[in-house]
């Protein structure tokens, strides 16, 4: 077994119970379903002949009012409907229950990706695309869903019901039961040969497809040089081509799934007609009665469903292998942030009025012989505010990343109130610092749970109080459902200023001793930044903070202003910016 | 109904293969219809005593032997024609969504700007391959599914009619239950699979957002809360879905009770009637067989309605895209343009031109400006101010609210699209390659351009070097596997390509404002050839790329705030020139006014 099973194995092995309930009424299902024929059997062999019930079925004599042959058609005609409504209620629950089971699998799987792939390493993030990683948590955490729910237990239905048929039939004749067995290896031989075929060509239709959608959002997104060179022509052919191939590739998937089951119709043809010759000889010869004959075939026709499923299953597990494979990727992953074995949670000495904040000669880069940052030294007193400028790419987010530990440096250290971060326990450093960035960062949840993202469990007038102090309240108030609108739903969008505003009423909360502002106010038109300009200004007040900005109207509100340079950090003085 | 006039001539198209399906249908429902009757000749006139209508009376055994011959036929052939009926219909229904969407395709792609500014890409790309499904969904709903459900129907009645009217009043009577249930079952259904696909985006979403900001996520500790609210969001999921299995089963359930009901009751009054003799065991047998057949034709045609209505909401979302206003109309005759070289360095005149995204948002307004031939014209201001908009006007990638444009004295508007374009190079600040080779995309608005007219402008732009070093050179087809180039180089290929085009006016979108410092002069050269004799417009954010323009235009929220040369906006000492200074005084303390030779690569800072 691979390492990949064995761990989805052991995941799948908390649901014990709901499984084992399913594998119950799976085989009670198939018990009910092989007795589906039965009824008609006794009416064709018994009522209608006149003859004495058989002594399993003689316990139906016992019903009140059997006189005549009509009363037991009536009941053993119920009995139909009641096999049924059984057999169905089986399926119900089961299928309840399966969905259930099914989709708790994958979601705790998802559950349990998004939880480590949250706490992964910016470097490990660094080597991974965004939109990968959501395709494994929603995505690929489905194949546990698909190996337990979708094969291992088709698998033994199937089993279990080609089995049960068998059994019966062999106890009704056993030649003919033979006979009819002749066509299990072939439909064997048709499973193995078609599978693979199938597999391949749906694989190259959905890789087809892809490759359709993929360039219709490459052209749509670059339409502007499109048609400014006027190639809207030449894509629309490139478009009909791909197009096209994904018709003729869906097609030759449709035809190889219709020669396997026009084999496998053409198999139970086979084997209804030679039970039908030899069981009708048979019954010439007096050796089977009719309704036995028609047990039979009753059988037979009922054989597609579990073989399809049989086959169905090599498709499906080379695709939930592979899901299963790259999840596997992420739980065998280690790119944390190490903590110290005994990591003390960092307490703030001053927390009223911000933390003393130092770096002594900083090194750090993200490759090998390639530093971002070289010597970087500064000092922040508690409550002072410093701006850090220099151009793109000089290192200013990169400096900010190792505040907050997502990144340790090469050489040097950062102290927190005299304490090395790295001594700390990452949890206690990171609930010291607010952040507010140039995108404002919210989720689609309720208002409410945005401005407490860093502080759960806050009680509702802490959230408002904290709205307020953002000059946030008022816009809130006006949203559809106040402080529970959800946020991006359909009526509630926000405008860059009122998100930006959330975000400090998110700080505002927090109350961590330490603020870093990454260019709050450069995505924002002027009007809209001198009305925030306030909110921040609060927010800033006896909180060591850190702001990259290039605006003015920030440079002015700083104590200190650090210049990033190749590298480099030189601390200018403040005159050198105002005008 | 109007909507149904689109999608129409989609569906007639293909009416070849439609005739093909009629045709099949007809064979297949009459060989369902014959289905049953081996296993009556096998037990009524095999195995029975009842003698078969002949002018020969064949033994038992030989009656036997034809029984399943036949079966093997008429099953064989039963399959036979299904899977061909299959094939045929897959085949039809995908080339009327294959033709739907490269229809759709070609309509978006000669939209305005306006349209995709105002949408998601998700969401177009949705309508072009989840919605165009609706011309093959409305095909089957409407044609195919009830046209063989009818023909099924009505073959079947035919024959147990003239086998015996009693019993095949009960099988219909078994109709009007269905409907019933498919109509209470029907709305529940359709909310149920609503909310669950609601839930399950509502997670996505939430797993979405969270993981493209992962450094917020640790920078908040929210590791854990976020946990705890995917696993809510996660069991609302799973309850939904369960509740909506349950109603899905229950519904389908309820159909095979109608028909096991009826089987019941059929099995009753047939075996009276076969104890009056008045029936045979296999016309019974075949009843039974006709009324699974049945209860399928009839759930086929009661769910037509149900999926007829899905497929409206797509084809809605479809003519929003077909009937949308926001593209640019071609006047019917418009005016011949000098083609490619003929002009040089045409003058363009902005005549109090208006433009807004939305209603009561401008973005530009009241623009007056006027270019002249071979001028170079740096648009400069903060984010917002409209830069990138005043712009896009020229190709006509929009079209201005009000006012208009002229190019060498033409309204753009009486220009045909193809004409105006020919004589407008574009670079934007990400270089946009399209997935073919080098050359190609060097070639690309020139189809007259020779590999060594190509080469040449590879070589001006400096891209012939690294292009020489890539695997095939410049037959490398751009965005395969292995082949990644740097933002500087995808630039310089797209430098080359408005060489190649040698378009009369260039606009240029902060070309190098993606790069570093270093890769930013070196591109500044390839640029500076560029623009030479050449109708320009350049958006530009460092001052070093700015202050070699003829003219410089400050635009603020959507007006021109100031206009002039460099040396008159310095005088004046207004938005540009404090921005200036301040950059300047920020990076050479000591040199506080020395203006002309300022450091590259600074940013011009708008207070």
């Amino acid at each position: 077994m691979n390492r990949w099973q064995i761990a989805l194995l052991k995941y799948a092995r908390s649901y014990k119970k709901g499984i084992s309930l399913i594998l119950m009424l799976m085989i009670s299902g198939i018990l009910f379903d092989l007795l589906m024929p039965w009824p008609l059997k006794l009416i064709l062999d018994y009522v209608i002949t006149g003859e004495e019930l058989p002594g399993y079925a003689s316990w139906l004599y016992n019903f009140p009012g059997i006189e005549s042959a009509l009363s037991l058609i009536v009941i053993l005609a119920f009995s139909t409907v009641v096999l049924f409504l059984l057999s169905k209620t089986v399926t119900i629950f089961k299928v309840y229950i399966k969905e259930g089971v099914g989709n708790r699998l994958m979601y705790d799987l998802g559950a349990q990706l998004f939880y480590r792939i949250q706490r992964l390493s910016l470097r490990f993030h660094g080597k991974q695309q965004s939109g990968d990683l959501v395709q494994r948590i929603t995505k690929d955490s489905t194949c546990v869903r698909d190996l337990v729910i979708g094969m291992l237990l088709p698998l033994l239905s199937s089993v279990l019901m080609l089995v049960g048929m068998f059994t019966v039939m062999w106890r009704l004749d056993r030649e003919l039961t033979l006979l009819a067995l002749i066509i299990v290896p072939c439909m064997g031989f048709l499973i193995k040969y078609f599978t693979s075929r199938i597999t391949e060509r749906s694989y190259e239709e959905y890789s087809v497809e892809g490759k359709l959608l993929a360039q219709a959002e490459q052209i749509l997104s670059g339409l502007p040089v499109v048609q400014a060179y006027g190639r809207e022509g030449f894509e629309d052919k490139r478009y009909r081509l791909i197009s096209m191939r994904a018709v003729k590739a869906k097609l030759r998937t449709v035809v190889s799934q219709l020669q396997f089951s026009l084999g496998v119709g053409t198999l139970i043809a086979i084997g209804t007609a030679i039970t039908m010759g030899f069981g009708g000889y048979r019954v010439l010869q007096g050796d089977l009665t009719v309704g036995s004959l028609l047990v039979f075939l009753s059988y037979l026709s009922s054989l597609y469903v579990p073989v399809e499923s049989l086959a169905k299953l090599t498709t499906g597990y080379a695709s939930a292998a592979a899901g299963a494979r790259r999840i596997y990727e992420i739980l065998s992953a280690d790119e944390y942030v190490s903590e110290h074995p005994d990591a003390q949670p960092l307490m703030s000495k001053t927390k009223s009025n911000g933390m003393l904040v130092r770096a002594e000669n900083v090194t750090f880069g993200y490759e090998n012989n390639n530093p971002v940052l070289q010597n970087v030294s500064f000092e922040l007193l508690p409550g002072e505010k410093a701006a850090l400028v220099g151009r793109t790419g000089a290192g200013k987010s990169t400096l900010i990343s190792l505040l907050t530990r997502f990144y340790d440096p090469w050489d040097g250290r950062i102290t927190f109130d005299g304490v090395d971060i790295r001594e700390v326990s990452l949890q206690s450093l990171r609930s010291n610092i607010s952040i507010v960035l140039q995108d404002p960062f919210l989720l689609p949840i309720t208002v409410a749970e945005n401005i407490s993202y860093g502080r759960p469990g806050a009680g509702e007038h802490e959230i408002v109080e904290a709205a307020q102090a953002a000059y946030a309240h008022e816009f809130i108030e006006k949203l559809p459902q106040g402080y529970h609108t959800v946020i991006g739903e359909r009526g509630s969008t926000l405008s860059g200023g009122e998100r930006q505003r959330l975000t400090i009423a998110r700080a505002f909360l927090k109350d961590a001793p330490v603020l870093i502002l990454d260019e709050p106010t450069s995505a924002l038109d002027a009007g809209t930044e001198a009305k925030i300009l306030d909110a921040m200004e609060r927010l800033m007040r006896n909180r060591t903070t850190f702001i990259i900005t290039h605006r003015m109207s920030m440079l002015q509100r700083v104590d200190k202003i650090f210049e990033l340079e190749n590298g480099k950090l030189v601390e200018r003085e403040r005159f050198d910016y105002a005008r | 109904m109007s909507r149904y006039r689109f999608i129409i001539p989609y569906i007639l198209r293909q009416r070849r293969f439609l005739l093909l399906i009629v045709i099949l249908t007809l064979f297949g429902a009459a060989l369902a219809t014959l289905q049953p009757w081996p296993l009556k000749i096998l037990i009524d006139f095999a195995l029975g005593d009842d003698s078969l209508p002949l002018f020969f009376d064949p033994t038992p055994f030989n009656l036997v032997m034809a029984a399943s011959v036949l079966s093997l036929v008429l099953y064989t052939l039963n399959s036979a024609v299904n899977s061909v009926l299959v094939w045929a219909w897959t085949a039809a229904g995908n080339k009327m969504v294959y033709h739907l969407s490269v229809d759709l395709f070609g309509r978006l792609q000669r939209l305005s700007l306006l349209f995709f500014q105002k949408r998601h890409l998700g969401d177009i790309l949705n309508r072009l391959s989840g919605d165009s499904y609706c011309v093959y969904k409305i095909a089957e709903a409407v044609v195919v599914a009830p046209f063989r459900s009818i023909v099924v129907l009505a073959m079947i009645g035919y024959v147990s009619w003239s086998l015996n009217q009693e019993l095949t009043l009960i099988s219909f009577a078994i109709a009007p239950f269905l409907g019933l249930s498919a109509w209470y079952f029907g709305g529940r259904l359709k909310r149920q699979s609503r909310l669950d696909r609601e839930a399950h985006s509502a997670l996505m979403s939430f797993v979405h957002q969270t993981v493209t900001a992962i450094p917020m996520v640790q920078a908040f500790t929210a590791e854990e809360t976020n946990k705890q609210k995917f696993d809510v969001l996660a069991r609302n999921a799973v309850t939904i879905k369960q509740k909506n299995t349950l109603i899905k089963n229950i519904f389908l359930s309820t159909g095979g009770l109608m028909t096991t009901i009826g089987g019941a009751v059929i099995l009753v009054v047939g075996g009276n009637f076969i104890l009056n003799g008045t029936l045979t065991v296999g016309s019974l047998l075949v009843f039974i067989a006709y009324l699974k057949t049945m209860q399928g034709a009839f759930q086929n045609l009661l769910t037509t309605y149900g999926s007829m209505k899905s497929a409206e909401a797509s084809i809605d979302r479809i003519l929003e895209v077909v009937n949308s206003r926001e593209k640019i109309t071609e006047v019917s005759s418009p005016q011949p343009f000098p083609h490619n070289g003929t002009v040089k360095q045409p003058y363009i005149r902005f005549n109090k031109v208006s433009f807004e995204y939305r209603k009561g948002v401008p973005v530009l307004q009241n623009i007056d400006l006027e270019i002249d031939r071979g001028e170079t014209i740096a648009i400069a201001g903060e984010t917002g101010a409209g830069k990138s908009t005043l712009i896009h006007l020229i190709p006509r990638f929009i079209d201005p609210v009000e006012g208009s444009i002229t190019l060498d004295g033409f309204d753009l508007r009486e220009l045909s699209l193809a004409d105006l374009r020919a004589h407008i190079a574009l670079v934007q600040q990400e270089p946009f390659l399209f997935p073919v080779t080098v050359a190609e995309n060097i070639g690309m608005g020139n189809p007259k351009a020779a590999p060594a007219d190509i080469r040449e402008a590879a070589v001006l732009a400096g891209a012939d070097d690294f292009i020489r070093k890539l695997p095939d050179g410049y037959q490398t087809v751009i965005a395969e596997r292995g082949v990644t180039l740097s933002g500087g180089q995808k630039q310089r290929i797209s430098i080359a390509r408005a060489l190649v085009k040698d378009a009369p006016v260039l606009l240029l979108d902060e070309p190098a404002s993606a790069l570093d410092v270093n890769t930013e002069e070196k591109l500044m050269d390839a640029i500076e050839i560029l623009m030479k004799g050449r109708t320009t417009f350049l958006i530009a954010h460092r001052f070093s790329t700015i202050h070699g323009a003829d003219r410089i235009v400050v635009l603020k929220q959507g007006n021109i705030e100031e206009i002039g040369t460099h040396e008159e906006l310095v005088a004046r000492e207004g938005a540009y020139y404090r921005s200036l200074s301040l950059q300047q005084r920020n990076a050479k303390p000591d040199e506080p006014y020395n203006l002309i030779r300022r450091p590259s690569g600074a940013r011009l800072i708008y207070e």
